[in-house]
């Protein structure tokens, strides 16, 4: 009987668990986007409005940026600070390469920032202006959506959770 | 091959750090005869990687050697080319945009890399690259003391002579006005030192990196680095308090209304200009009229009669007398 008890307390615990994590990635995300939009917008403002050499824009960027940004940012500061043998844009891909499966960053933003890598350094003051520009409106897209899915979804699979770890332990019972 | 470089690597250790990796392996592998005499790296999109060295220039080979034919040269990839750019503008091109309309990247340690390919314009109608094919990185070396032949004629006890010198291309000019810039600026016997501050349009003088001269002008002098001639002398008669102001190759009307304003303000002028002498100097609008209002109390012209950089004549235009008798090297 308590052995009964305890399974079933730790199922429901677990559905729970697993319930408020899917529910998580959805908040999370859109932390992460307003993460990356302040990165590039200070970014921006060092290169565009102080000239700024890219290795320390992107080394002052990388204090003020937060979540699972931060350590792409300050890997790519990294190997451009010490002599690398391959383009930015290859430092940039190799670096990202890290966050692909990371389940708070979803496609869309990994391919916005790959095709942003492309461009980064390689021109003028007001076509640099553009690229960031570009990605901010295309983040901030990606940012729209996450909150419409989170509305529609996260609170779904964290009562998901509950209710299946409930059902499970009640059938056990 | 480190102890080859020992001599002079550290010298030219930015220019290794501008070319990738495979290019620095080529020049690092170069005889050190030829290293000791380096004046020019060319490297064009296309063609054979070239050194200019003891006034000759020869091709260079995949194994750092020399060669006279073209069929052993290496031949510079569009890679090499757009790796080059990367790591002279440290990944940032839209930091030396000014530079690049001007057509040349200044390094670390003062060595400038000249820049050429297809150019186009903004909506203002300022030149800019749209692709970059050439590099001419020039190895420049500072030469110390080359200015005392001109200093007994430019200083006479604690005081400086307004001087104008005249010089052909390629004659030393801005070599002596930065040695001159040092010594008036650290003193030397016989003169304590005044404060020197110096208008580098061109980051030629003191071959600024990120606003610090990479060549030795003094512990008394100010750069305004890449600032136009005309409003860098006005911003340094305002801010900083000069004794001396030094700069290079004047010769737009605006440098004229500077000059004067600096002389106003009791400070004393040194500058260049490309001539050939003094009359081809008054054959020239600008040059002509700065003669005429005897600005300058020194005039001297730099030839090669003995050699790069002699020293052919001095005037002194306001007794109208000749101050030197024979050239001097």
């Amino acid at each position: 009987m308590i052995i009964k008890l305890i399974s079933s307390i730790a199922i429901i615990v677990c559905c729970s668990f697993l319930g408020f994590h899917m529910s998580y990635r959805y908040t999370q995300r859109i932390n992460n986007i307003r993460d990356l939009r302040n990165a590039l917008s200070y970014l921006e403002t060092e290169i565009v409005h102080y000239s700024t050499l890219l290795v320390h824009a992107i080394k002052n960027s990388s204090i003020s940026v937060m979540g699972d940004w931060k350590p792409f940012f300050h890997e790519i500061a990294e190997l451009l600070e010490g002599r690398v043998e391959c383009s930015l844009a290859e430092v940039w891909q190799q670096s990202l390469k890290a966050l692909e499966h990371n389940p708070y960053i979803d496609k869309a933003e990994y391919e916005i920032m790959q095709r942003f890598g492309l461009q980064l350094g390689n021109s003028d003051k007001s076509s640099q202006e553009k690229y960031f520009q570009l990605a901010q409106e295309q983040l901030k897209a990606e940012e729209k959506s996450a909150r419409e899915a989170r509305v529609k979804y996260s609170r779904m699979y964290y009562n998901l959770g509950i209710i299946v770890g409930l059902g499970i332990a009640i059938i056990l019972f | 091959m480190k102890q080859k470089m020992d001599d002079l690597g550290y010298v030219i250790q930015p220019v290794l750090d501008a070319l990738p990796d495979n290019l620095r392996g080529i020049i690092m592998s170069v005889s050190q005869v030829v290293l000791k005499g380096l004046e020019e790296i060319r490297v064009r999109q296309g063609r054979p990687l070239m050194v200019h060295s003891h006034g000759r220039d020869y091709f260079l080979c995949r194994n750092g050697g020399v060669t006279r034919h073209l069929q052993n040269a290496y031949i510079v990839s569009a890679n090499d080319a757009r790796r080059i750019l990367e790591l002279i503008s440290d990944y940032s091109i839209y930091a030396f945009e000014e530079e690049l309309s001007s057509g040349y990247i200044t390094l670390q340690g003062g060595y400038r890399v000249g820049l050429s390919g297809k150019m186009t314009s903004d909506k203002k109608g300022t030149p800019k690259f749209q692709y970059i094919t050439s590099f001419n990185i020039r190895i420049a070396r500072e030469i110390y003391n080359v200015a005392n032949k001109i200093i007994p004629y430019a200083v006479k006890g604690n005081r400086v002579f307004h001087t104008l010198i005249l010089s052909p291309p390629q004659m030393g000019k801005t070599t002596l006005i930065r040695d001159l810039a040092r010594q008036l600026s650290n003193g030397f016997p016989g003169f304590s030192g005044v404060k020197v501050a110096i208008v580098d349009e061109r980051s030629e003088i003191a071959g600024c990196y990120q606003g610090m001269p990479q060549n030795d002008v003094g512990v008394r002098t100010d750069i305004l680095d890449g600032c136009p001639k005309a409003t860098g002398i006005i911003m340094l008669i305002r801010s900083m308090s000069p004794d001396v102001i030094i700069t290079d190759e004047i010769g737009r009307p605006e440098d004229v209304t500077a000059i004067e304003d600096a002389l106003n303000a009791g400070i004393t002028i040194i500058t260049t200009a490309h001539s050939h002498g003094l009359e081809d100097a008054r054959r020239r609008p600008i040059l002509k009229s700065m003669l005429e209002s005897n600005i300058f109390q020194r005039i001297m012209v730099l030839g090669n009669s003995l050699g790069t950089g002699t020293l052919e004549r001095v005037y002194d235009p306001i007794e109208g007398k000749e101050l030197l008798d024979l050239p001097i090297r």
